[in-house]
């Protein structure tokens, strides 16, 4: 091999950095080939048409980088329902890839607070602790908050703090089921037609088959979670929103 | 040691035998030990006169034995079973002979496909189909192949279509006579539907029906411009026969794009409709269009059911169809002429049908750029998995889905060989969504009773004498209901969804159940 295909094979990937750098043309133009290439498994927006996964998510589990995402969409996913785009130029994946790519970023936000204060709240006076893990630490009522800076804006978790009731997160559901004389309340880990299982307030898990429930509540808007409105000041809140900001998956 | 004079004699007398006869597929109800065609019979019953399984010893089903496939893809074989060897299809495209009684394969064909496949939804595959001493099966790549029955070894290869441009072949063939009849797949790609009829000893094109007609044809009006060329109407789910008038009657799929009509304004015949063709020329008898103008996705390919029965006060031979649109409808299959319809699902795009079973459409219910919200979804109020008719109980079986979507109109930029989608849809976030099994009065659709699921379900059903009917979750439990009350009597959790059809036949004396199931075919029978 010559010295100059070197060179071209190694210069390939930095073409593959500039993703996030897609002018809005290239960007709206990746939109006019998704819609009618993509959504169709995938939902208009990546939101999850039901066949494909949704794609509006900050982290893919297909596409670790942006490469890895242009690799999928050229050659599709072997032994999966994801056809390899073949008629399409390189140009052109870049475009379907760079809106992709944006619709799971996080929109930039100044972040008012101090993160390392807001650790402090975290684990002291907002004791959230109790319910949320955070690298391993905490407690399992709640969704996991390691990576959740990657993947709630700021204003989202603002919001989510102040008004737990606002929003859910994926397949949440608040349960409250009455068997043998007793009721039970918790998060709903799974469900099927003949039983459910769920994790009480204490962590304990509770499997029952349907038939020996004499009644089963999905609390739909129930949140176990209480509003921290009034209960920390502005600076305090902010200061929790910079943390949070800050636990993006990695150590 | 055999003698080579007897040796010789022998082999000419297995060559005297012809195997599986027409005449035996075509009264198979006489024999239901065995399951000879895709739904067990022509009329599309998957029903069965077997009755050794029955309510009262139900609950002492257990396997018998379980046959696991490799690779990754869904596994929606419905098996034939002749004289106690079984046929089934492996995906992406293999076909294995089964001994019943041991679960052990006699043999086993792999058909090697290409890299650059164009399947929008799965490398599945159905089921064969078997003629005589033949073994008969589509591929992806569009390919029909014969093989031998007793060794799986390859006859004959024909060619439907360039698999480049989108065709492939998912369902069973059917056979009709002395014909192997098959179906194709392709709608999201721009492809133009057809029916094929090969010879089955030579594999020699006997005729083709398109779905969709050219110019010169009657109907091709119903097309803006030449948009008739990419205008779908696949085949993709295996039809019945009606012998009686000498019927193939097929369902058709949707029109392409799906989700943006702007490029094909009008009727888009014979999409999304039944169509009844000669048996022997392939000639349009008579359509009935469900979804004139699809713009979500609504596919009629769902399995023809035959049946006769009391409509307006005169007995008549009917079609029954619960169809993706979400209407179940009772249509005159002599003349293809509409008599009755009703939601068997929750649906908010039709006010109604006119007497011609025309839909009525809500105004803005069309997907747009903002996006609408529609139901049922883009999966329907069912799909392709078989529904059933029982003489017995004169009600009609179906696995239902319920839910909305939101759905969306994007570009419609048509590329040879790429998907040809023109928009999309969402489900509704917190909706209502469940699945059921029910029961609706054959000739009303009236509903008599349901078996509600947490899920929305993916496999079909199989009823019985026994006053049983089965049928799959997508939880992952096969379920055996009581066919008159739906209640439960017998489940057993396979671990994954079921994305197929059972059937049930004899084995060693015992019946049998068999259901494919995850990447597992399940056989089930009662222990004595």
């Amino acid at each position: 091999m010559r010295m100059t295909a070197v060179i071209v094979m190694l210069a390939a990937p930095a073409f593959a950095e500039e993703l996030g750098k897609a002018s809005s043309d290239e960007i709206s133009k990746g939109k006019r080939l998704f819609d009618g290439l993509c959504a169709g498994c995938h939902g208009t927006e990546g939101a999850g048409g039901g066949v494909g996964p949704p794609l509006a998510r900050p982290k893919l589990a297909r596409a670790r980088d942006d490469e890895a995402l242009m690799q999928v969409i050229r050659r599709g996913i072997p032994g999966s329902d994801m056809p390899m785009a073949r008629q399409w130029d390189p140009g052109e994946v870049f475009q379907i890839a760079a809106y992709v790519k944006k619709l799971g970023s996080i929109p930039e936000e100044k972040l008012l607070g101090s993160a390392a204060a807001g650790r402090d709240v975290y684990f002291g006076k907002g004791g959230c602790k109790a319910c949320h893990t955070i690298q391993g630490v905490g407690g399992r009522l709640g969704p996991e908050l390691g990576s959740i800076g990657a993947q709630r804006s700021a204003s989202h978790m603002r919001r989510s703090i102040v008004e737990p009731e606002a929003e859910f997160a994926d397949r949440f559901l608040w349960v409250r089921l009455e068997a043998g004389g007793r009721t039970y309340e918790g998060v709903r880990l799974n469900d099927d037609t003949f039983s459910i299982q769920i994790m009480d307030a204490g962590e304990r898990i509770h499997s029952f088959w349907k038939r020996e429930l004499t009644a089963v509540t999905e609390m739909k808007s129930k949140s176990p979670m209480p509003s921290y409105k009034g209960a920390l000041s502005a600076g305090e809140l902010e200061d929790l929103v910079a943390f949070l900001a800050s636990m993006r998956g990695e150590p | 040691m055999m003698r080579l004079g007897a040796l010789i004699v022998a082999c000419a007398a297995a060559l005297g035998a012809q195997g599986l006869s027409w005449e035996r597929i075509l009264h198979s109800d006489d024999e239901p030990g065995n399951w000879l065609s895709y739904s067990g019979n022509l009329l599309g019953h998957r029903y069965s006169k077997l009755a050794l399984i029955h309510k009262g010893n139900v609950a002492r089903l257990q396997p018998a034995w379980i046959y696991q496939i490799g690779g990754a893809q869904k596994f929606e074989t419905s098996p034939i079973v002749v004289d106690g060897t079984m046929y089934i299809s492996e995906p992406p495209n293999m076909v294995l002979a089964m001994d019943t009684k041991t679960g052990r394969s006699l043999w086993t064909f792999t058909h090697p496909l290409p890299g650059d496949l164009r399947v929008c939804c799965g490398q599945v595959n159905r089921g064969v189909a078997v003629l005589g001493e033949r073994v008969y099966f589509g591929t992806l790549d569009a390919r029909l192949i014969a093989l031998d029955s007793k060794t799986g070894r390859k006859v004959w290869e024909a060619v439907l279509a360039d698999y480049r441009k989108g065709f492939s072949v998912t369902s069973a063939p059917l056979i009709v006579k002395d014909k192997v009849i098959t179906g194709m797949a392709g709608g999201e790609y721009g492809v133009r539907g057809f029916i094929d009829a090969y010879d089955a000893a030579t594999g020699k094109l006997a005729w083709r029906f398109y779905t969709v007609p050219g110019t010169g044809e009657p109907g091709v009006e119903t097309w803006g411009g030449d948009s008739w060329k990419r205008g779908g109407g696949t085949t993709w789910v295996t039809g019945v026969y009606d012998a009686e008038q000498n019927l193939i009657i097929w369902g058709t799929g949707n029109p392409g794009p799906d989700w943006n009509g702007d490029v094909r304004p009008g009727d888009n015949l014979y999409t999304d409709a039944a169509v009844a063709v000669d048996a022997d020329t392939g000639k349009l008898k008579w359509h009935f269009q469900f979804t004139p103008h699809d713009v979500h996705d609504w596919d009629a390919v769902q399995v023809p059911v035959l049946a006769e029965g009391v409509v307006r006060g005169e007995k008549r031979k009917l079609l029954l169809w619960a169809n993706r649109n979400a209407f179940y409808y009772v249509i005159d299959r002599t003349t293809g002429k509409f008599l009755h319809a009703r939601p068997y699902v929750k649906q908010t795009w039709a006010t109604g049908l006119d007497d011609d079973g025309r839909p009525i459409r809500m105004p803005g219910t069309e997907p747009s750029v903002e996006g609408v919200r529609v139901y049922p979804d883009v999966g329907g109020g069912t799909n392709w998995w078989s529904s059933s008719y029982s003489p017995q109980t004169g009600l009609f079986y179906m696995a239902a889905r319920e839910g909305g979507a939101t759905y969306f109109k994007g570009g419609a930029e048509f590329r040879e060989g790429e998907l040809y989608f023109g928009g999309g849809s969402r489900q509704i976030p917190r909706d209502e969504r469940y699945g059921a099994i029910r029961a609706l009065e054959a000739t009303t659709g009236r509903l008599v009773w349901e078996f509600k699921l947490a899920r929305t379900p993916g496999g079909g059903v199989l009823t019985t004498a026994g006053g049983l009917a089965f049928a799959g979750t997508s939880e992952g439990d096969f379920l055996a209901l009581d066919a008159a009350t739906g209640k439960n009597l017998w489940r057993f959790r396979t671990g994954a969804a079921v994305n197929s059809n059972p059937v049930t036949y004899i084995s060693g004396g015992k019946q049998q159940v068999a259901v494919a199931s995850g990447k597992a075919l399940f056989v089930f029978e009662v222990n004595e």
